[in-house]
């Protein structure tokens, strides 16, 4: 086990954790800031990804154009099924079990509409043009392409951020969150809202879709595959909070990549749930968490 | 609150109106197909394959290939003057579902012979079931040996597919090529050891000073495998051979490449739209070639191919072909036997050389254990004007029979048994 | 639930007894057509899987909290079938050892399921511990460590020879009556322990967890127990399950298995234990019907998700009682659980 080995199986981590995290923000921001549960999120993502496929295959706008047409569509979809379906729960005062059905269901569905429309067999997007081959970062040659995608990760978040901290939107939706009653009175649009976020989540899982298909690959069921871990990096980093979130994406990533070099595959997976277990039970608030427990 | 009488009744009326309409319906989907099938003048062939769930891929290719060979023999007038009719269900790539419409395609549907299935866990829960009825099973596209070995070889079961030990053969040509030190890298099942340890065999009989420098093997389905490639790197080796499956085999490759291992790939089988998927990177990867549209040793092959690409759009994959064929191998011999009856088609197809089929010039079913013998092709990955990505031949071994257990050996005789 | 038993059961009883005719006499109905093996061979399965169902409402509808971990119970209780007969070289050929030892493991899985569910603090971690919990089960199985499970190729080939060494339980139809006892006696002690004391109390907790404690109720004990009896059972419907395919296979681990245990249930109306039957049944027959014509029973499932949710989360059956009997049920409350 010499340092370049380390080194590697580090950066490992760290690219499996910028799309963790990717991931994650936008359920953190959907489950904490507004206490709905999207299990259909893991579908949006799938989603980002067939469509940066077809953009790339059958237009010309290649692939930095996909990233906002993948995020227009997801996002546009992830408000569509917001505004439909799950404020109709919320104001029937339905609890969290119901959204998991309602959104399982809606990703069942939509998964097979894009097996009947993109069909079952995997398939590839490639590296684009400009970020193909790899670059020396001291005793490692790492590729372009998976720099790129944590580079990406860190300014999606930094932008999230700043959302959230800084603009007066993102403070209106702190603000439904600490409040809503109170807010409300103020004139705040909550439900208007809670749909914009939803798509910005939604959207955000778009985006990490086109960014991870060449990378990852593409199939139906990439999005299913993914979404147990997204749960544990989000309770582990505590519901709404996004540092939370990178904390432990980036936690996570490097449990799993250290766990398949020191152990198994098999028992970085099984690590990852008896993290979740523990932490649901002695620190159901995670480890950044504002005191907001799973709820 | 007050009873209201009639309000009562006529609910319950209407209540029990709907629920008999309901009977009515479902008992006329269920019985309907057994009238329908009451002449004895078609031969009805039940086919299984994955429509949904993971493995759909190539169960979906699988019966497509299925559907076509049905077409070719029912074009040229059917069997014997008997046209054949596909019954065609789906696995669910699931056990209880695959065994359960197996019973539906048997009893109900009263099919003369099976086919398809890709997952040998399915074939597994059938063998006893296909026993029990003395149906006719001809799998195609099951790798796993044990299929074959006792206890669950039986009379009735055919395995179309040549033996995973056979297939992993293919080593032994890239291993004289690009040297001596190999890792091996397979999904975490049964099959995937299977074909791990059978492939270090044929390494080891083909370059007897081969070195196996490692073996790792990750979750089925596994997204990330930077971090298992990452030890491949570390470990140097000439050659890798890639077990993976499926959107694994896609990920392994692209992954290796683009972290920039540059060692020599040689995968344990090809399919044609996972390699579309794998794109250029797949260019120069070494391979068993199971079926090759454009064989050159079975010219029978590219016709077919050309049809199956009229009819779905798309060039045919190793399952297809291997669904093709598996239709074939049956009713071949139903021509050859000139009847549908069990015993006399199952000793034709015993005794029976079946030549130039799409796979092979020459395939057959051994009579110890129904593995059938057919022959290998080690192929290269390369552009192609007509595929895109296409194989070329390396080595061609036309009766490779030399690891797999004698066939007087296998102990399956006391259940081949009548 | 505020209706006396013993008003809510007299006018009904013809009802009860018809549905029983119904059952004793199908085999024979269904020994007229030319596939009756195949008839019973799908109704065996809709009882056994109206078990798991029934064994799923107990820990959702009355104890209020939704496991999507319930496949530990029904794989757990097969493997444990399959291995016990056929992999530890035992050479057992009677199915009541392996009966008991599954429910045994469901017993002590549902104690450890129950230990974790009752110490998390909502709905979503119970529903993510459960799912995780079945989930590992499923890997290990998958993984096979100690080699007893076959990896992916599961168990096959379970013999299924007598019952207690004196039922022969060999063909569909003896075991199809050995199977519809199972599910008549397991509906009745179930239905005896919802109302029981015990039953109440769990509904209490269920409707607020807070106040019933407040009265000194032991929560975490009463949920454990709950876990445990739904795993009892679950798990007998697991094991039953592997002699009625006679093989056990790692996707009976799949998370879909859990969540078709709660659409059945969801379905016919949660909380009420008749709902899982009416719900298995509905759902398996229009299964194998849709299955038949399109090829695509995922599709409808979701559909099936999203209907439920949005329009019935009552379920049917209540809407049947009052259908049935207008009088006593017009003051019923909608039962469902709002976790």
């Amino acid at each position: 086990m010499n340092l370049t080995m380390i080194a590697l199986q580090t950066m490992n981590g760290l690219t499996i954790a910028a799309i963790y995290i990717l991931l994650a923000s936008g359920l953190t921001i959907v489950l904490g800031l507004q206490g709905i549960i999207n299990t259909a999120h893991g579908f949006f993502y799938m989603l980002g990804a067939y469509i940066g496929l077809t953009l790339v295959s059958y237009t010309d706008l290649g692939f930095w154009l996909c990233l906002p047409a993948a995020f227009l569509v997801t996002s546009l979809l992830g408000a569509g099924l917001e505004a439909s379906g799950i404020r109709t729960l919320t104001k029937w005062n339905r609890g969290h079990v119901h959204q998991v059905v309602l959104t399982l269901g809606f990703a069942i569905v939509g998964t097979e509409v894009v097996k009947f429309i993109w069909g079952t067999v995997p398939q590839n997007t490639s590296v684009p043009a400009l970020l193909r081959g790899a670059i020396s970062l001291g005793p490692i040659v790492y590729p372009k392409y998976w720099l790129f995608v944590i580079g990406s990760s860190i300014s999606i978040m930094a932008a999230l951020w700043i959302f959230f901290h800084w603009t007066g939107l993102g403070i209106l939706v702190r603000s439904i969150d600490i409040n809503r009653e109170a807010s409300e009175a103020l004139g705040t649009n909550a439900p208007l809202l809670t749909t914009v976020i939803f798509g910005l989540g939604t959207g955000i899982a778009g985006v990490a879709g086109v960014l991870a298909g060449p990378i990852l690959g593409l199939d139906p069921n990439m999005g299913f595959e993914l979404l147990m871990v997204l749960f544990v990096v989000i309770i582990l980093g505590g519901l709404g909070s996004l540092m939370g979130t990178v904390v432990s994406g980036i936690l996570i990533g490097l449990i799993i990549a250290y766990g398949t070099m020191l152990l198994s595959g098999l028992a970085a997976k099984i690590l990852v749930f008896g993290v979740m277990i523990v932490i649901l039970i002695f620190r159901p608030t995670g480890l950044l968490g504002r005191g907001v427990a799973v709820k | 609150m007050p009873k209201k009488k009639i309000d009562k009744g006529v609910n319950r009326r209407t209540f029990l109106k709907m629920g008999s309409g309901a009977m009515v319906a479902v008992g006329a989907n269920w019985f309907l197909p057994n009238i329908v099938l009451g002449s004895d003048d078609e031969i009805r062939l039940g086919a299984l394959a994955a429509l949904s769930g993971p493995v759909a891929p190539f169960g979906v290719e699988q019966a497509n290939g299925i559907k076509l060979a049905v077409e070719q023999y029912n074009e040229k007038g059917g069997i014997n003057g008997r046209k054949i009719k596909l019954l065609l269900e789906d696995t669910e790539s699931k056990k209880d579902a695959g065994l359960a419409n197996t019973r539906k395609l048997v009893e109900r549907d009263k099919v003369h012979f099976l086919t398809g299935v890709c997952l040998s866990s399915i074939v597994m829960a059938m063998q006893p079931y296909i026993k029990e009825k003395k149906t006719i099973f001809v799998n195609s596209n099951s790798g796993n040996d044990i299929l074959v070995k006792p206890p669950h070889c039986n009379r009735y079961y055919f395995k179309e597919l040549i033996s995973a030990w056979t297939i992993t053969l293919a080593i032994q040509e890239p291993a004289k090529r690009v040297g001596k030190k190999w890792y091996f890298m397979a999904d975490n099942y049964t099959h995937g050891k299977e074909i791990v340890d059978y492939a270090q065999k044929s390494l080891k009989a083909a370059v007897p000073d081969a070195e196996i420098v490692g073996a790792d093997f990750p979750n089925l389905g596994e997204s990330n495998y930077a971090p298992y490639l990452t030890k491949v790197m570390a470990a140097k080796p000439d050659g890798l051979f890639v077990g993976t499956i499926g959107a694994g085999y896609v990920r392994t490759i692209k992954q290796a490449r683009q972290m920039g291992l540059d060692c020599h790939l040689h995968t344990f089988c090809w399919f044609h739209p996972l390699a579309m998927a794998i794109g250029k990177d797949i260019v120069g990867t070494t391979t068993a070639a199971l079926y090759i549209p454009n064989n050159p040793k079975v010219p029978r092959a590219r016709e077919i191919a050309d049809l199956y690409k009229k009819k779905f759009g798309h060039w045919p994959s190793t399952m297809a072909g291997e669904g093709f064929n598996g239709v074939e191998c049956i009713f071949e011999a139903v021509k050859k036997a000139g009847t549908t009856d069990t015993e006399p088609v199952i000793e034709t197809m015993e005794s029976m050389e079946y030549k130039n089929t799409i796979l092979s010039p020459s395939f057959r079913f051994r009579k110890s254990d129904h593995q059938a013998i057919r022959a290998l092709f080690t192929a290269e990955a390369v552009k192609d004007p007509t595929f895109t990505y296409g194989l070329k031949v390396l080595r061609y071994q036309p009766n490779p029979t030399e690891y797999l257990v004698p066939g007087d050996k296998t102990g399956c005789d006391k259940y081949m048994k009548f | 639930m505020p209706t006396s038993h013993a008003q809510r059961t007299r006018p009904v009883i013809h009802w009860w007894l018809s549905v029983g005719v119904i059952l004793v006499v199908l085999p024979v109905a269904f020994s007229l057509t030319t596939f009756s093996d195949y008839l019973t061979y799908v109704v065996v399965r809709m009882m056994i899987l109206a078990l798991f169902a029934m064994s799923f409402d107990i820990v959702y509808g009355y104890a209020g909290m939704f496991s999507l971990g319930h496949a530990t119970f029904l794989g757990g209780g097969a493997y444990v079938a399959g291995i016990l007969m056929r992999q530890i070289g035992l050479d057992i050929q009677d199915a009541l050892p392996a009966l008991l030892a599954a429910m045994l493991f469901g017993v002590l899985m549902g104690w450890l399921m129950g230990f974790l569910a009752s110490r998390l603090a909502s709905p979503l971690a119970v529903l993510l511990v459960t799912f995780a919990i079945a989930e590992t089960l499923g890997l290990l199985v998958m993984a096979d460590p100690l080699n007893i499970t076959n990896a992916d190729n599961g168990i096959s080939g379970i013999p299924r020879q007598t019952l207690g060494w004196i039922i022969g339980i060999k063909s569909e139809v003896a075991f199809y009556y050995v199977v519809l006892a199972i599910l008549s006696l397991s509906f009745f002690a179930l239905r005896a322990i919802v109302r029981s004391p015990f039953g109440d109390t769990l509904l209490a907790i269920r409707e607020n967890r807070q106040r019933a404690s407040f009265l000194g109720y032991r929560v975490t004990h009463y949920q454990m127990a709950a876990f445990m009896v739904s795993g009892f059972f679950a798990s007998l419907a697991g094991a039953l399950t592997a002699f009625h395919e006679r093989s056990c296979s790692p996707e009976m681990f799949n998370f879909f298995v859990s969540g078709d245990a709660f659409i059945y249930t969801v379905l016919g109306g949660s909380g009420t234990l008749v709902g899982p039957l009416i719900g298995t049944t509905i759902i398996i027959t229009a299964q194998e019907i849709i299955g038949d014509l399109f090829h695509n029973w995922l599709f409808f499932l979701g559909l099936i998700y999203i209907g439920l949710i949005m329009f019935m989360p009552g379920g049917l059956y209540p809407l049947v009682r009052k259908y049935l009997n207008p009088v006593q049920n017009s003051c019923v409350q909608d039962t469902t659980p709002r976790s």
